[in-house]
């Protein structure tokens, strides 16, 4: 892939923190739209993909921190464990981009963005399990939360990030990844 | 989000705005610790009282003191109640079925919700009085000591200014493709679940593409002006502590002591 600069990544990570803000303010206007969709995770995830792995835990670490110092959303209780929630997607999707190489760019991105959902709502399950709500969590509690009644968000961010890297790269405002131009 | 107020700063002149943004975040810190550890009707008088005058102090309107607390009535109503009914203790006042009110369980209840009252206001009191770029640079030097452990912290703290920055524009920017969109008939209002996740796509892929040229935009012309790396900048405003700052965590500090000895009753 053709390297981005560092100042450009550190531009678009901050965006995108600026994004974990604005998003689910935005998502408001649609009934229900925070819950459903889980607006934060899109450009954590899509930082991750496009800026790599410590850019994607930093704007995992600090977009709901700013976003609930700013707009009190998400509640200061739910903090902790939504900071490493998403901290766990940005950098495992960052990670798992770098070393998959199937030779299709949608592909990569696909499973990149599959495995960083699911280590990430696992790391979360544990640490809640472990540490936030020590011995009042069951697996029932864990798959009705992070698949129940996020599952049209989930459908929302397989369709939704694919297209919004591709739709970047086409316009040019972050580089093409070299496989796919010789593809 | 037309009132968004970010960061629900509210300009003024009063002691505590003119506070540094280092001591006021370590003060916070300090204060918090007290409410939180805070048992016994001596030690909440005196943090209550503390927290008055905090208050009072920084003068600010009732809106931006209270104006969360709105919102969450019910959750402080519910907190109070499951503690007050469901709480195991002595001298039961009334009993029916699984429910059990009893003095302990009252104090439990107030004790819960003032403890969390108490760090709301806190809270407010210190984003009410900071400006965001002030605490963003404030947040970056108190980090200072992490670069020890080589971790890029100016870096962090030009990160989160600059996201600081974005915020307005981009929420401006929402708010204009949110209503161009509904112009030209998307179903932002639908209680249809397909509906409502087909008028997603027109609201965040325009938001996004206009979000990353002005990224571009901002990278190209720091790129332009040699900007390399943070950790090597210099600031314009060069902040020192006043005698009154230190005055001030020195008189947090012995708050937070004099909490430690009073009785707990």
């Amino acid at each position: 892939m053709r390297k981005m600069s560092h100042i450009k990544k550190s531009v678009i990570t901050a965006l995108c923190i600026a994004l974990c803000v604005v998003l689910p303010l935005a998502f408001h206007a649609i009934p229900d739209g925070g819950t459903i969709y889980s607006p934060m995770h899109i450009p954590v995830l899509l930082c991750g993909l496009i800026c790599g792995a410590p850019f994607g835990l930093f704007c995992g670490l600090t977009g709901p921190l700013l976003s609930s110092l700013i707009t009190q959303m998400p509640p200061m209780a739910y903090l902790p464990p939504m900071m490493i929630e998403l901290a766990s997607y940005g950098c495992i999707s960052g990670l798992v981009l770098q070393v998959v190489h199937t030779g299709k760019r949608t592909a990569d991105l696909y499973i990149s963005l599959i495995i960083a959902m699911m280590s990430g709502r696992v790391i979360s399950g544990i640490v809640k399990a472990l540490i936030f709500s020590a011995g009042h969590y069951s697996i029932a509690m864990w798959v009705t939360g992070y698949f129940v009644t996020s599952l049209p968000g989930m459908i929302i961010q397989l369709i939704l990030i694919p297209i919004l890297v591709l739709a970047l790269e086409k316009s040019h405002l972050i580089p093409v990844c070299r496989k796919k131009q010789t593809e | 989000m037309s009132s968004l107020s970010i960061g629900q700063f509210f300009p003024g002149n009063s002691p505590i705005h003119q506070l540094d943004a280092r001591i006021k975040i370590i003060s916070y810190l300090i204060l918090l610790a007290a409410a939180a550890t805070a048992s016994g009707p001596l030690q909440y008088a005196w943090i209550v009282s503390i927290i008055l005058i905090v208050v009072s102090l920084s003068k600010l309107p009732q809106k931006i003191l209270l104006g969360s607390f709105r919102g969450i009535w019910c959750f402080f109503a519910v907190l109070f109640f499951m503690n007050a009914f469901f709480f195991d203790g002595s001298g039961v006042i009334w009993s029916w079925w699984i429910f059990h009110l009893t003095i302990a369980g009252i104090w439990q209840g107030v004790n819960v919700v003032l403890r969390i009252f108490l760090i709301f206001l806190l809270s407010n009191v210190l984003t009410g009085t900071t400006a965001p770029i002030e605490a963003a640079n404030a947040l970056g030097s108190l980090l200072k000591p992490l670069k020890f452990f080589h971790l890029p912290v100016e870096e962090a703290a030009m990160m989160i200014s600059i996201a600081f920055r974005f915020i307005p524009t981009l929420s401006k920017e929402a708010q204009a493709i949110q209503k161009a969109q509904m112009a030209r008939g998307a179903g932002f209002e639908s209680r249809q679940l397909k509906e409502k996740a087909a008028s997603v796509l027109p609201l965040v892929l325009p938001l996004f593409l206009s979000a990353f040229r002005h990224a571009d935009a901002l990278s190209s012309a720091m790129e332009a002006r040699c900007y390399q790396n943070a950790s090597r900048r210099t600031h314009w405003k060069q902040k020192s502590l006043a005698p009154s700052d230190c005055l001030v965590l020195a008189g947090c500090a012995a708050i937070c002591t004099a909490q430690f000895f009073l009785p707990k009753l």
